[in-house]
């Protein structure tokens, strides 16, 4: 299945189930990851995440190519995630998140020496461990430039702010995250 | 700066390698094939509305255009009489023979012109007549057929309702060119039909071939207004032909036609010769009236008025 996003969530609108398939294949690892790394456990991360998609689908007949399908994307899962946190009575700013949990176990090479893949566990550890120490928009601004791709501009489009705080935001983030590798 | 950049995005892509479950993954897609295109979802209620409104607006039409259908015959002949022609739109039912039935089926072999409501309305329909009508000819013709209101009662005995004023006279189409005329059958078929209509239910509206005195039985005023919209629209009609005629020699030839292709005006005409005592001149109108209408019967009310002295 060929084509942008874009004329693949046109060509799903006009009953292509083929085309949603393609482009569920192509972002569900980052949405999902996107959606794990912002709540507290994978079980919730799955409901919302699922969430995200049935909207995807409620909203295909109505979707207009106005913005990149990306933008589009991220803008309902960011929706969904507020609301989320809304029934939560959660504050934006949360440090103490922990996803040790939902962090899966990377696959080690077979002949990687025990100690490096120790030494790697630990960073990746660590790296997890600073995502989840960022406030939630620090994260979300993250987490949408690495998973979703998205630019600044992209990032306040779908979390509904202008562009220089996402830009703010990202920046914090990252230097926090470099922080928190430098550290080795 | 950038190294660091690097590394985190390095370690980052590392890290995150989690998926959705597969459970998840069936569960939406079974989900996203499942939904339908907003056009399959609504292609029946669609379809359905469609029909109803097209049907509804169907019938809506038939009634209006065809108000004698399933109106009595009294609201048929108010609605007539609000008409611009005063007759019926559609043919009456057929009803049985009667005695002047047969008497007016003799009439279907002549062509009277403006003697068929059907045909006038046909013709007003599909072919605008290229002559137009003069101005002028409506108010002679009126003052002419004013003059004669026994004529009602002579030629129609069985009061068959000739509520048709004179403005009809007013819109006789004009001598009808060969492309848009019927054949003189239908035009016959027309006619009888109205008369065989009008004997069955006295209420019911007369050709106007036979009711062009105006009904002394009908209050004027009341008439007066309608007359005048009619020859309003009569003077519409013949304006919108384009064809002025308003020359004297063209009102005299389209009355002429009219009278003449009229076999009850002709024998009004021949009445109205006898009782002026003019014998020969009615003798000759009448032997040429038997050349002209050879099957035309005549009412016996009216061959007393013609007979030969």
């Amino acid at each position: 299945m060929g084509g942008t996003d874009e004329q693949l969530m046109l060509a799903y609108a006009g009953g292509d189930a083929g085309a949603f398939e393609a482009l569920y294949s192509k972002h569900k690892g980052p949405v999902f990851r996107y959606v794990l790394r912002s709540v507290k456990g994978r079980a919730e991360a799955e409901e919302l995440f699922q969430d995200v998609w049935m909207r995807v689908i409620e909203a295909a007949a109505r979707y207009t190519p106005q913005a990149k399908f990306t933008t589009w994307l991220y803008t309902i899962a960011h929706h969904r995630l507020v609301d989320h946190w809304r029934a939560k009575g959660l504050v934006l700013v949360s440090i103490d998140e922990d996803d040790e949990a939902a962090a899966p176990e990377p696959a080690a090479p077979p002949s990687a020496e025990p100690h490096r893949i120790v030494e790697a566990q630990q960073t990746l550890d660590r790296l997890s461990a600073a995502i989840a120490a960022l406030p939630l928009a620090q994260r979300e601004a993250f987490l949408l430039h690495h998973e979703g791709d998205l630019t600044a501009a992209e990032i306040a489009a779908a979390t509904g702010t202008n562009e220089e705080a996402a830009k703010s935001r990202l920046r914090y983030a990252m230097n926090k995250l470099k922080d928190a590798l430098g550290d080795d | 700066m950038t190294d660091l950049d690097d590394e985190l995005k390095r370690r980052y892509r590392e890290l995150a390698t989690e998926e959705p479950s597969a459970v998840i993954d069936a569960a939406i897609l079974a989900r996203a094939r499942r939904r339908r295109p907003w056009t399959a979802r609504w292609a029946g209620p669609v379809s359905i509305a469609a029909v109803l409104v097209l049907g509804i607006g169907v019938s809506l039409r038939m009634q209006l255009e065809q108000p004698g259908i399933e109106t009595s015959a009294p609201e048929t002949r108010s609605m007539e009489s609000s008409s611009g022609f005063g007759l019926p739109r559609t043919p009456p039912p057929p009803v049985p023979a009667t005695k002047d039935e047969a008497r007016v089926d003799a009439f279907t072999a002549s062509p009277p012109a403006a003697n068929a409501p059907e045909t006038m309305l046909a013709q007003k329909r599909v072919a605008p007549a290229p002559v137009a009508k003069p101005k002028a000819a409506p108010q002679e013709l009126k003052e002419r057929v004013a003059a004669s209101p026994a004529l009602e009662a002579n030629v129609a005995p069985t009061q068959s309702a000739p509520q048709v004023t004179t403005s009809t006279v007013a819109t006789p189409p004009p001598p009808a060119p060969a492309a848009a005329a019927p054949p003189p059958a239908a035009l016959g078929r027309a006619f009888s039909d109205d008369r065989a209509k009008s004997q069955s239910s006295p209420a019911a509206p007369a050709a106007p071939a036979i009711a062009f005195a105006p009904n002394p039985q009908r209050p004027e005023p009341a008439q007066a207004p309608l007359r005048a919209k009619r020859e309003a629209e009569s003077d519409r009609a013949a304006s919108s032909a384009g064809l002025a005629a308003d020359s004297g020699a063209g009102v005299r030839a389209l009355q002429k036609s009219v009278v003449e292709s009229d076999p009850l005006r002709e024998l009004e005409r021949i009445a109205k010769l006898r009782e002026a005592g003019d014998n020969t001149e009615a003798d000759k109108a009448l032997a040429e009236f038997r050349k002209r209408f050879p099957d035309f019967r005549i009412p016996d009310a009216t061959w007393e008025r013609v007979r030969p002295r």
